[in-house]
């Protein structure tokens, strides 16, 4: 049995606001495996970028974390000291954000800032780190990174900023990178090219991916194992292949009969009615229930747990069987 | 043949960057580039293209948000192009379109009537006006098209709306949802008084799935999916014969753009819309569509009913662009055409084919002559020498 490189149990992180408590994430577990992929995916407000923020600790003053524990290394990074952290932060678990343009520093150049990286964590002078640099941005993609290296953010394209930002990642060659929705800003050829640029650094260094996204696409290219998130919850996690080919969830179910496809002929998008909830406001019980068309009685009160149903699939739902017989009908129906 | 109900000949819209003291034009960013189109009554014609390309410009242009460079923009029976132009320049946008060439083609031709035989539809019917009532006159013709210009604009305006990407920037945080749905029919005097107002605004509230008790509310009591849909009651209050829907769903929620998605479809049937749907998302565009045209760079790139383009996408460009897109299925293995490098910048487009420098089948041709839009299939044209 493979031994996780970070184990997330049961973690809550909430927001002590003044309209009152954010339960942005409320109840999340996963394991990272060396090498692999973890995607993590949801709807705006899930918590999905919460969940990330609390890996590397980097919630802003009102965010807590109230429970549970995330284990690097065998250290629970929630129970480190701040300088401890720091060490790990950029050196051993790496970020890269949604808009490199907010991400990067504008007054700094791309080298600057790499180097800053570099020199912080390793044991080299700044000419040495310059050079590293430099190959950083080769290895990304980058054309003529000797000049490249001294120019500013906003000089290069949204492409270009991106790679920009996974080379200054890859720096200290992390063990984890933590991918926060890297390609939603770009456009889908761009996209190809740093999902493919990923993959491929992904096998020369092995380190782990934690990729979050709202695009059951990237999921379904780049991901080996995935947690899907609503309302703070982890709601099913399993592998890749098992969650879209028998998803259990009535929400991942919904989610993937939404989504207009490019490879099946579809006459009507399912609807999955009503809006996402308010996190000040979430349902009591389940908190998929008032949108879900499997929800009964029950649902209303009670808090389902996320419980292995079948091997290594991880389900919180009560009635996840009526997903089944709804799949049987519909395969009946194709017949 | 079928009369479209909106046709787009030969944009052109350039916009000028001005730099210096003097603001000078020092160049021209030429974000829509020779483009022409038709769209039949209710069909839904996607455009499609990566940020760049112009797809949101045309719309705009198309709504006279932008005045076109040059090009004409026919509505139903009318030329509307110069329909919000000075009136000195529509003079002379008429004088140079119609009446001068009118003039030169009686010279050619010698008679009238093998003038008028010699044109097609909007051009023989403006013929007909120019040597029929307006009797050869110029002036005569200008005053006849410069009438009612009021009016025609008001036409235009019901006829055509839009719906923006953005639920939060497009309505006005400060106005109640009666306001911002109402003020199209009140101006243009579909609904007279208050009480019809309501009852207008209530009824269309209701066709896009609001309670109409919602009416006094403000956008900001709204979630993004119904903002949205406050955006469509909007174009919808006007009966229009088009809707622009510009990046509509891109910034909804998954679970929230298929009911938009499914919204939009069920009112087409209901109304009898037309759509022009704008989007960089081909998923999308392959559901609603009927008929799919491609832009790269301000050009078409390639155009054909939906099925003819998902089932043999032709243009290198769409076939990468297809091949680009991940597909929700993972045991799906499918062969990925990764383009090289960024979208080149539209102020200096590359000589040629504009997708050379990124394709991965050019050849020296490419570079150097441009291709043009044939029809290679019943109905599917394409913009590219390599395709046979």
């Amino acid at each position: 049995m493979k031994e996780p490189i970070l184990s997330v149990r049961n973690l809550r992180t909430y927001f002590y606001t003044e309209d009152g408590i954010v339960k942005a994430v409320d109840g999340v577990d996963f394991d990272v495996f060396q090498g692999e992929t973890l995607g993590i995916v949801g709807e705006s407000g899930c918590g999905k970028s919460v969940t990330s923020l609390s890996i590397l600790r980097i919630l802003d003053e009102k965010g807590r974390i109230v429970e549970g524990s995330i284990v690097f290394d065998n250290v629970d990074l929630t129970k480190i000291s701040e300088e401890s952290m720091r060490k790990i932060r950029g050196k051993d678990i790496a970020m890269i954000f949604q808009e490199p343009m907010v991400a990067l520093n504008p007054v700094f150049t791309i080298g600057e800032q790499i180097v800053e990286a570099i020199v912080l964590h390793q044991k080299v002078d700044e000419t040495t780190a310059k050079k590293m640099a430099v190959d950083l941005l080769r290895k990304v993609g980058i054309p003529e990174p000797e000049k490249r290296v001294d120019e500013y953010p906003h000089e290069l394209s949204g492409g270009m900023r991106q790679r920009a930002m996974i080379a200054m990642a890859l720096s200290c060659k992390p063990k984890i990178l933590i991918a926060d929705e890297p390609t939603t800003a770009l456009d889908v050829t761009i996209q190809a090219q740093i999902m493919e640029l990923m993959k491929q650094l992904q096998r020369e260094y092995g380190m782990a991916i934690i990729l979050i996204t709202h695009d059951m696409g990237v999921i379904a290219e780049n991901a080996d194992r995935v947690v899907v998130m609503y309302a703070g919850k982890a709601v099913e996690y399993t592998d890749v292949k098992t969650l879209f080919n028998d998803p259990k969830h009535p929400y991942t179910w919904g989610l993937l009969h939404a989504i207009p496809r490019l490879d099946i002929e579809q006459t009507r998008l399912y609807n999955i009615p009503g809006i996402v909830p308010n996190p000040l406001k979430f349902p009591t019980g389940c908190k998929f229930h008032p949108r879900c068309e499997f929800a009964e009685e029950k649902c209303k009160s009670e808090e389902p747990e996320l419980k292995e149903v079948v091997n290594g699939h991880l389900v919180r739902c009560f009635f996840w069987e009526k997903v089944e017989q709804a799949k049987k009908k519909e395969a009946g129906d194709k017949q | 043949m079928k009369q479209p109900l909106v046709r787009i000949e030969r944009l052109i819209k350039y916009f000028p960057i001005r730099a210096g003291v003097f603001k000078r034009v020092v160049a021209w960013v030429k974000a829509v580039d020779d483009v022409s189109f038709d769209v039949f009554e209710g069909e839904t014609v996607g455009l499609v293209g990566e940020s760049g390309c112009g797809k949101t410009t045309i719309g705009m242009t198309l709504l006279r948000l932008y005045e076109p460079t040059s090009g004409r923009i026919i509505v139903g029976e009318e030329d509307t192009t110069y329909y919000f132009l000075p009136t000195t320049k529509a003079r002379s946008y008429l004088k140079r379109s119609y009446t001068d060439r009118f003039q030169q083609l009686l010279k050619e031709k010698g008679s009238t009537d093998s003038v008028i035989d010699s044109l097609q539809g909007i051009d023989r019917r403006y013929a007909e006006i120019f040597f029929g009532d307006a009797k050869g006159s110029a002036s005569k013709f200008l005053s006849v098209m410069l009438s009612n210009m009021d009016e025609k604009r008001k036409k235009f305006r019901r006829d055509l709306q839009i719906v923006f990407q953005d639920p939060y920037s497009s309505l006005n945080p400060r106005l109640r949802v009666k306001t911002i749905v109402g003020e199209g029919p009140l101006t243009h005097r579909l609904v007279r008084g208050d009480k019809e107002v309501v009852e207008r605004v209530k009824a269309v509230l209701e066709d896009v799935g609001i309670s109409g008790e919602y009416i006094y509310r403000f956008p900001h009591e709204f979630s993004g999916g119904q903002r949205q849909r406050i955006g469509v009651a909007r174009a919808l209050a006007l009966s229009p014969k088009l809707i622009i829907a510009d990046e509509a769903v891109a910034a909804l929620d998954v679970s929230i753009r298929s009911q938009v998605i499914n919204l939009m479809k069920d009112l087409q049937k209901e109304h009898k819309l037309t759509y022009l749907f704008i989007s960089h998302d081909l998923s999308v565009i392959k559901y609603v569509s009927d008929r799919v045209i491609v832009m790269y760079l301000g050009k078409i790139v390639e155009s054909a009913p939906k099925k003819n383009l998902f089932d043999e996408p032709l243009h290198p460009y769409t076939r990468a662009l297809m091949s680009a897109i991940p597909i929700p299925n993972p045991n799906i293995k499918k062969e990925r055409i990764i383009l090289k490098g960024d979208v080149p910048s539209p102020i200096n487009p590359p000589s040629g084919c504009r997708f050379h420098t990124r394709c991965y089948m050019a050849v020296e041709e490419c570079s150097k002559i441009e291709p043009q839009l044939r029809e290679v299939k019943p109905d599917h044209y394409v913009a590219c020498h390599l395709v046979k």
